[in-house]
């Protein structure tokens, strides 16, 4: 096959200092894989300004600015389509856009062979619910139009065009799911359990329920807190850590008084990886997940998960095969972590049949192909 | 499922015939005031009816069936606890006769295991694991004129020590539980070898078919048929299929009502009809090459509960002078219940609330507790084995914050110096102004000279050390 040469559009990056989500890896990892595989990438993104190579990616840096957000991403669009610009020769194949940021650059080069994927839509950033603010209007107009103009939409789950499909009036035919990628060695790691939780203060044989998110109100922080005291009720030598930061976190501490509950903050990648590998069950309480990285990397480290029925943790999750699935309510998330946490070989089961899940359909590997038989079909009905 | 004109498997099946000494749940101190002996307080007062009662509903029907069985050229093998021996031998000596008759049967085989059917697998020092494995080897010998080579370690993981102690007692093979580790993830059905000592690996899900979900009508295969329950062994991939199962499943814990007899009396026509051959486990071993070697992985899965017994039981071994005492609680079935899940695996099913394992964990230490502090004045220093004994739960070490508690307590002077390496730093510092430890040590374990020496001591490191330094004081005097 012959190599393509593709330019990525992205806000944040691996490698560079900005990093908000799950965004950033999603996109990076991607790139490097399509770059392992002989084609030539090219990441347009935010940083020191200049240019690098970091695993065979090559890198072009800006530094935007604007009072507010639609005017800083509208100068980084700018800045990005006159870096792109100075590469064009010879010419890009695909132009692959991640997410509203870089609606701008979008509509400059709209006649080119454009990819849009969407990790998110600003509806389900808000747990599924409209905002009347100006902000929210002109973030959604961005998204309805990159999706009218883009040659071909991505979405990470099946929900997630759906709601594009209904937001944003996309035609089925343009869209194709395409979930994120995973490096399962990555989160698997041999670890000592008891060693781990030691060090938080906690029995080495205790159970260790563990929400790793950001604290805001799509990722469902609340609605775990809600369920602790009902399943203290029947097993009450559970231990929960919140790993993650948010506008929440004030208010989940008022919440916690009295309660098995440890907030870690913000954790490095390394202290991430123990913690997953250390820990008993991995509560999911989203109202919203356009993909749910957390489940994979659960599944990674052969964990087993209690999860809302929502978005991409409905799709992925075979109920009682790798995981259980319940409904958005604090009570059924307390009965489903009742439900397992008795039974440490059972959630065994569960977890390494998700590991197998993940190996299956989540490997980078897998995900790379499936990305580039989309740019196969722009190139081939593009005229 | 395995492919076309393959050869089916070969199966071992095994039985546990064993009667565990109860707990009498209701046990308060003041019962044995006044008793000469303790352990009618201690255990189940009716074991003599019990057992008589599993003999006619269990036993002896299913060892009858057997020994009709094992006379058509059926192979099966028996492990037989010291402890149901005993029994039998005091009140029950026709049924142990006819066990005898099974046992020793030419198509039968004997297993070894350990006396008592024991924990003493899971402790640091394998001193009474090796005793017990002996003692029941004397037994076997005496009784059946056999020497077993196939050691059943089912009730608790195998372990390289065990393993190696097993090698040494001249044990050629061992039937390991599947489903939980170390046994090889999904594919039970081959032999292996585990640090060097081949052994089989029951299977789980076929087992508990029989010894859980036979009797069960909302089971979609109710009811199993002999013939449909061979055709699925035949199926199955792998060299052998192991099924170990505990006897009493049979007729005991499922009534003969849903017709496990004759399930049980018709299996080895079925499993000829479907050119399935019995072994000895010993055969299997010796037949059929392992498939590989099982790698470690991980400790054992316990709950903090079974954590805190198993370091009481163990170092009880040199606090209770009555050795008889210290067995029964040895009893695999007592750590089992400290669970809210256990494997079946050929067991009955066992699914119970967090309460009841506390309770039952409640009564067990409160035995274990009174027979320690019963034994001291029989030791070389009284004082130093009340220091060293374990605490019930009720007068137990509870950690716990100015907001929330800690969710462990320390049931010795040793399990607070272990559990202080972890304590978070709040908890100690609140348990410190309020003179906490100073005051357990001195009124709940009653060792005035260590209490005043904590006293006002509130770093960690140096709290542990100073307990530490006393426990092995308090050890050296003992020993």
């Amino acid at each position: 096959m012959e190599t393509l040469k593709i330019a990525f559009f992205c806000w944040e990056s691996l490698h560079s200092p900005f990093k908000v989500g799950g965004l950033a890896p999603a996109a990076t990892h991607l790139a490097e894989h399509l770059a392992r595989r002989g084609h030539e990438v090219h990441f347009f993104t935010r940083g020191e300004p200049g240019d690098a190579e970091v695993n065979g990616v090559h890198y072009h840096y800006c530094r935007p600015y604007g009072d507010n957000i639609i005017e800083y991403c509208k100068t980084m669009s700018n800045m990005l389509v006159d870096a792109f610009r100075a590469c064009d020769t010879p010419a890009f194949d695909i132009l692959h856009f991640h997410d509203w940021h870089l609606v701008e650059a979008l509509h400059t080069l709209r006649d080119r062979n454009t990819v849009l994927s969407y990790h998110s839509t600003e509806y389900g950033r808000h747990g599924g619910n409209f905002g009347g603010w100006w902000e929210f209007k002109e973030i959604s107009g961005k998204e309805w139009y990159g999706g009218y103009i883009a040659k071909t939409v991505t979405t990470v789950s099946n929900s997630t065009k759906t709601e594009v499909m209904w937001l944003y009036n996309v035609p089925e035919w343009k869209v194709t799911v395409i979930p994120n990628g995973i490096d399962p060695d990555a989160y698997y790691a041999r670890v000592d359990p008891g060693e781990v939780k030691k060090r938080y203060g906690i029995h080495p044989l205790a159970p260790v329920v563990l929400f790793v998110g950001r604290l805001t109100y799509q990722k469902g922080p609340d609605l775990l807190m809600q369920a602790i005291p009902r399943i203290l009720a029947t097993r009450w030598d559970v231990q929960f850590l919140f790993a993650g930061t948010g506008d929440m976190r004030g208010y989940l501490e008022g919440m916690a008084h009295g309660l098995p509950v440890q907030f870690l903050g913000y954790i490095a990648d390394r202290e991430h990886v123990q913690l997953l590998n250390a820990c008993d069950l991995i509560a999911i309480p989203s109202r919203n997940e356009p993909f749910g990285l957390v489940l994979t990397e659960a599944w990674s480290a052969e964990r087993c998960v209690v999860a809302t029925d929502v978005g991409g943790l409905s799709e992925n999750i075979d109920n009682y095969i790798n995981g259980i699935k319940v409904p958005v309510r604090p009570d059924s998330i307390a009965w489903g972590i009742c439900h397992l946490i008795d039974d440490p070989v059972y959630m065994q089961s569960l977890g390494k049949a998700g590991r197998r899940k993940v190996m299956e359909k989540f490997r980078w590997a897998v995900i790379t192909e499936r990305m580039l038989s989309v740019y196969r079909k722009v190139l081939s009905d593009s005229p | 499922m395995r492919d076309e004109g393959a050869n089916p498997p070969a199966v071992c099946l095994g039985f546990d015939i064993h009667y565990p000494c109860y707990l009498n749940p209701g046990f308060r101190p003041d019962m044995v005031k006044g008793k000469r002996n303790p352990k009618d307080s201690y255990f189940n007062p009716d074991m003599k009816e019990d057992l008589g009662q599993i003999i006619d509903r269990s036993f002896r029907p299913a060892t009858e069936i057997l020994l009709d069985l094992l006379d058509d050229g059926f192979k099966c093998a028996f492990s037989i606890s010291g402890v149901v021996v005993e029994h039998l031998e005091r009140w029950y000596p026709e049924m142990l006769e006819l066990i005898s008759r099974a046992a020793t049967h030419r198509n039968a085989e004997i297993l070894a295991e350990t006396y008592y059917h024991s924990v003493a697998g899971q402790f640091a020092d394998l001193a009474e694991f090796t005793d017990e494995l002996l003692m029941h080897r004397d037994l076997m010998k005496e009784q059946f004129a056999t020497v077993p080579t196939t050691f059943v370690h089912t009730d608790y993981p195998i372990t390289p020590a065990t393993a190696d102690v097993l090698a040494g007692a001249g044990i050629e093979a061992a039937i390991i539980e599947g489903g939980a580790p170390p046994a090889p993830e999904g594919d039970p059905n081959h032999t292996y070898t585990y640090h060097g000592l081949p052994v089989l690996v029951t299977h789980c899900d076929l087992t508990d078919d029989i010894a859980v979900r036979f009797p069960s009508r909302e089971w979609d295969r109710w009811p199993l048929m002999a013939d449909r329950y061979a055709e699925w062994l035949a199926v199955s991939p792998g060299d052998c299929i192991t099924l170990f199962l505990d006897y009493r499943i049979f007729g005991d814990v499922i009534g003969p009502e849903t017709g496990i007899f004759d399930f049980l009396r018709a299996l080895p026509a079925a499993l000829a009809g479907e050119g399935i051959m019995t072994l000895h486990p010993s055969e299997a071993v010796r037949t059929i090459p392992p498939q590989a070697d099982i790698e470690e992985t991980g400790g054992p899965q316990r709950t903090i509960l079974q954590q805190s017994a198993l370091e009481a039981l163990e170092e009880a071994g040199d606090l209770v002078t009555d050795r008889a005492v210290w067995r029964c609680l040895l009893e695999t079935d007592h750590i089992r219940r400290m669970a809210m899940r256990s494997p079946s695996c050929g067991r009955s099913l066992h699914a119970v609330s967090h309460q009841a394992t506390y309770d039952y964990f409640t009564s067990f230490m409160q035995i274990l507790s009174h027979a320690e502090e019963r034994s001291a004045s029989r030791t070389r220093s009284p004082k130093a084995a009340l220091s060293l004994r374990c605490i019930p739960p009720d007068k137990a070490f509870s950690f716990s914050s100015y907001d929330r508690p800690a969710g462990y307590a320390a049931h010795s002077l040793q399990e607070l110096a272990s559990m202080l390496d972890f304590t978070p730093d709040d908890v100690i510092r609140y348990h410190v102004e309020r003179d906490d430890i100073y005051r357990w040590i001195d009124q709940v374990v009653g060792d005035g000279k260590l209490a005043k020496k904590v006293q006002g001591i509130s770093d960690r490191n140096e709290l542990r050390s100073t307990i530490q330094k006393r426990i092995d004081e308090l050890w050296k005097r003992l020993r």
